[in-house]
């Protein structure tokens, strides 16, 4: 076992490209990068279905009118001086592997998985991973979800928090077959300013996510993993999925209120 | 500055709007469907066959709905109109307190229905709870006290079934009517008896969670409509009987699954399934679609959680994406098929009128929901 392999949902992913760049400043870069090929139907259909037609709308309106809005992934970004907007020309400046698959749990991309026996594989995209394909990781995948496990399990999790009152927060953890359900390894809270939308929020997990797994990867290659499972999560709560319309809409509605709630319930950061 | 978006008060939401246009449409088409059925409310429409005969089980439980709706589109033509089908129902109610079963076409024969009467009974009950006039609390009582005294000592019907000899789970839709009586009445010998068929049924329940025999037929694919008759036949015993562990709890994981069903296809049942669960896939009950969206808001009533009204809004969606409610024309307008795509093995090519039932209660218990939600 020597490297990091880290799986991204498209070339472009930020989070992909941020995490990666943190792995290399650590000196522990990825050897292999699997970048699951993308836009299917169904896969346009359910980006759709989970952000919403009409936050996307918004979104592609703001970037043609030059006015894109406060974006915490961006600044994180720019904050840390990363400029490469995809992970195949961030892989070939730094002589890095890095291959796209049509699905990331098809036998060549585990034949790939399994001959680079990875101390540890990232997940930071490109659909439900398999039992072949952690068997292929060695069952060391670590992925940051955007809520708070066990309670908050599944789509659209930062929203689901939300709603249901649950804390802000990422967790690490690994994965397992379950949705979400595997060890939890570190929960990071995640605070929200009043002046937060959605998008916001969700960026707001994400760079919290994208710190921790860097953190918790460059651990696990020096061979110092923790997960909680002293701590009992009890059973796994019901599992959340993409919004219905009606709930999207409560959930813009009730937003301010939402927010402000969350100052009571804010996990303060782990140390 | 917080973004809420442009959303004044929460009926102005799109989906609200949306919801309330569609609410408006099936109960107009339910109207459209008394208009046509001599009293009651005609069975179904069909292009090849038009407007059917009345059905007095359906017309029953649409006594409710339409005093549901008369408050939600402050419309009291509704109320009247639910009281015009009620006193068409007493009118066929036997003197031994029976209703007749099947569709009151011209010289059909009557027999006594344990199913049909207990639906009609649900009707007398909600008139019997709007207005203090005792002939709805009579028929309820009489039809009720027929029920239980008909049913043998493990809570098996032996005669009125809708297959001869045999005693389907979704007789749990049976208990709840009784058991309404037994609430409004106090009559315990209806309250007992209620009970034993319920305890029968909930003996059937497989590890899986699925209930035997709660389909039309022995060994068949269930449809989720009579699926979803056990399921809130179970449900609202429960809670009548203030006994959730025995009757409510045994049908948690069939709503999970289902839910969890619904949820992955973006609101679209399977049409049928096997007690092992196996889908029969290839239509949709709009109906059981509809009906398992009640069941969900109904168990969500009394465990508060969101993902379950989620569940249940993407259940309605599918419906209502499959509803014209404008153009077309009228007998269609407002209608929900039996199945999706029409076709489909459940009441096929047919609009029936409990279809329209159950999506207009579904779509009032959400909306409902919704603005309870949005008032926190």
């Amino acid at each position: 076992m020597s490297g990091i392999v880290l799986t991204a949902g498209y070339d472009r992913a930020p989070h992909s490209i941020a995490v990666a760049e943190g792995l290399r400043r650590l000196g522990c870069p990825p050897t292999l990068i699997l970048i699951a090929y993308p836009m299917t139907v169904a896969r346009v259909r359910t980006i759709l279905r989970s952000r919403g037609s009409g936050a996307i709308l918004r979104y592609l309106r703001r970037r043609a009118d030059g006015t894109a809005g406060p974006s915490p992934l961006a600044d994180h970004l720019a904050a840390a001086d990363i400029s490469e907007k995809s992970l195949r020309a961030w892989a070939k400046r730094w002589n890095v592997r890095c291959l796209s698959v049509g699905d990331i749990n098809a036998a060549g991309g585990l034949r790939l998985v399994k001959s680079a026996e990875p101390l540890v594989t990232i997940y930071t995209g490109g659909g439900i991973l398999r039992r072949g394909f952690l068997d292929a990781a060695g069952r060391r995948v670590i992925n940051a979800h955007s809520g708070p496990l066990p309670a908050v399990r599944g789509m659209n999790a930062c929203e689901w928090s939300l709603l249901l009152g649950e804390p802000l927060s990422v967790t690490i953890h690994l994965i397992d077959e379950g949705i979400d359900t595997g060890a939890i390894i570190e929960r990071i809270g995640v605070t929200a300013q009043p002046s937060d939308n959605v998008s916001v929020l969700r960026e707001r997990c994400v760079v919290a996510g994208i710190d921790a797994l860097v953190r918790h990867a460059h651990l696990m290659v020096q061979g110092r993993l923790h997960t909680r499972e002293e701590e009992d999560p009890g059973p796994p709560q019901r599992q959340c999925f993409v919004l219905a319309p009606a709930l999207r809409e409560l959930l813009w509605r009730r937003l301010p209120d939402l927010v402000a709630r969350q100052r009571h319930l804010a996990v303060k950061p782990e140390e | 500055m917080i973004r809420t978006g442009n959303l004044s008060t929460v009926d102005d939401s799109v989906s609200m709007l949306r919801y309330q246009a569609h609410l408006r449409a099936t109960v107009d088409w339910i109207r459209r469907s008394i208009e046509h059925g001599g009293g009651g409310s005609a069975a179904h429409f069909s292009y090849l066959h038009g407007w059917s005969a009345p059905y007095p089980e359906t017309s029953g439980y649409i006594i409710p709905t339409l005093l549901d709706a008369a408050a939600h589109l402050e419309d009291d033509t509704l109320a009247a109109t639910a009281e015009k089908l009620g006193a068409w129902l007493l009118g066929l109610q036997h003197e031994d307190g029976w209703w007749p079963g099947g569709l009151l076409g011209r010289g059909a024969e009557r027999k006594p229905s344990i199913f049909n009467s207990a639906q009609i009974i649900d009707g007398m009950v909600a008139l019997a709870r709007r207005n203090t006039d005792d002939r709805w609390r009579d028929a309820a009582l009489k039809g009720a006290l027929w029920l239980a005294r008909t049913a043998d000592h493990q809570g098996l019907w032996q005669g009125g079934n809708y297959r001869e000899g045999y005693n389907p789970s979704y007789y749990t839709q049976v208990a709840w009517p009784m058991l309404q009586t037994w609430d409004l009445t106090g009559a315990d010998e209806v309250r007992d008896a209620a009970v034993r068929a319920l305890k029968r049924i909930v003996a059937l329940r497989t590890p899986q969670g699925s209930i035997e025999g709660w389909g039309f037929d022995s060994g068949r694919a269930a449809y989720t409509h009579t699926i979803a008759y056990t399921l809130r036949g179970l449900i609202e015993s429960a809670l009548l009987l203030n006994d959730w562990e025995a009757f409510g709890e045994p049908c948690v994981a069939a709503l999970e699954r289902l839910n969890r069903k619904g949820e992955l296809a973006n609101g679209r049942l399977p049409g049928a399934y096997f007690e092992d669960w196996r889908a029969v896939d290839w239509y949709s009950c709009l109906t059981g679609n509809a009906q398992i969206a009640l069941c969900l808001l109904r168990l969500e009533q009394r465990e508060p959680d969101l993902r379950l009204v989620n569940g249940a809004a993407k259940l309605v969606d599918y419906v209502c994406k499959r509803q014209r409610i404008k153009g077309g024309i009228e007998s269609t307008r407002g209608a929900v098929a039996g199945s999706s795509p029409p076709w489909g093995r459940y009441m096929f090519m047919r609009y029936p009128n409990w279809a329209a039932k159950y999506h207009a209660d579904a779509l009032m218990l959400l909306r409902t929901r919704l603005r309870s939600e949005a008032a926190l």
